[in-house]
């Protein structure tokens, strides 16, 4: 982290992909709380990638990406993966369950 | 108690989900049929709902229909290969605004545990249960 608290990754270096079906309460949920952390990603690491996929539209990509239910949320970037399933949004802050400040704390570390 | 159906045709399939699901406070029970499955959920309304989409007689695409006719914000997983051909009955559905989650067969115990936890998890949830919501989603990764 940078004395202005902003982080010295790469622009683009955090990418997010998120699984749903339809548009299920579940599925509105994360969507909402993505959008949400796009704006603050933004804010914090400069610009970000955010897929949102319908797994009716594109299987083949949840099936390269491990995807066994939806919502599931991935970290792409930074890496290494990881994956959240379920309520992605009802709890905790989904900044947090991802971990991105410390797998951004990482990768600068190198 | 939370009351989770399985409904899937295939007696070992079915077996290993409510063997799964038999911890913490749930009751799985399982249906062999679509028909069966809707008799079951109609006379005691379940809290999550496990459905195979490939099922002789009345189809998962039929069955999901007639569950969401009667309970219209039932958590329901349809269960099925992620492949294009099983998933164009689904786009149809998704077109008449029916609404459904999807689940990858086949399921690990963990994946299977992971989805009932997610669904069933309390909406207020403590930081103590949600790291170990969170343990559990890792594991099955």
């Amino acid at each position: 982290m940078t004395a202005s608290g902003a982080s010295s990754l790469e622009p683009a270096q955090v990418h997010l992909r998120l699984y749903v079906t339809g548009r299920t309460p579940a599925a509105l949920e994360a969507i909402a709380a993505v959008r949400n952390l796009e704006h603050e990603l933004r804010q914090a690491f400069g610009a970000c990638a955010i897929d949102v996929i319908d797994v009716l539209d594109d299987p083949d990509a949840a099936l390269r990406d491990g995807i066994y239910a939806t919502p599931t949320i991935l970290r792409l970037k930074p890496g290494p993966a990881r994956r959240i399933f379920g309520r992605i949004g009802a709890g905790l802050s989904l900044r947090d369950e991802l971990r991105l400040d410390d797998a951004a704390s990482s990768a600068v570390a190198g | 108690m939370k009351k989770i159906l399985v409904i899937d045709d295939d007696d070992a399939v079915r077996d290993s989900f409510i063997a799964a699901l038999g911890y913490r406070d749930y009751m799985p029970s399982g249906a062999g049929s679509g028909a069966a499955g809707l008799e079951s959920a109609g006379a005691e309304r379940p809290d999550l709902v496990f459905l195979d989409l490939k099922m002789p007689g009345m189809s998962g695409v039929e069955t999901l229909s007639a569950l969401r006719a009667l309970y219209p914000d039932l958590p329901i997983y349809l269960v099925t290969g992620f492949y294009g051909e099983f998933l164009e009955p689904l786009k149809d559905l998704r077109r008449r605004g029916v609404l459904f989650e999807l689940a990858r067969k086949p399921l690990t115990v963990a994946e299977i545990r992971a989805i009932a936890e997610g669904v069933l998890a309390p909406r207020d949830r403590t930081p103590a249960a949600m790291t170990a919501a969170r343990a559990l989603s890792q594991a099955s990764h």
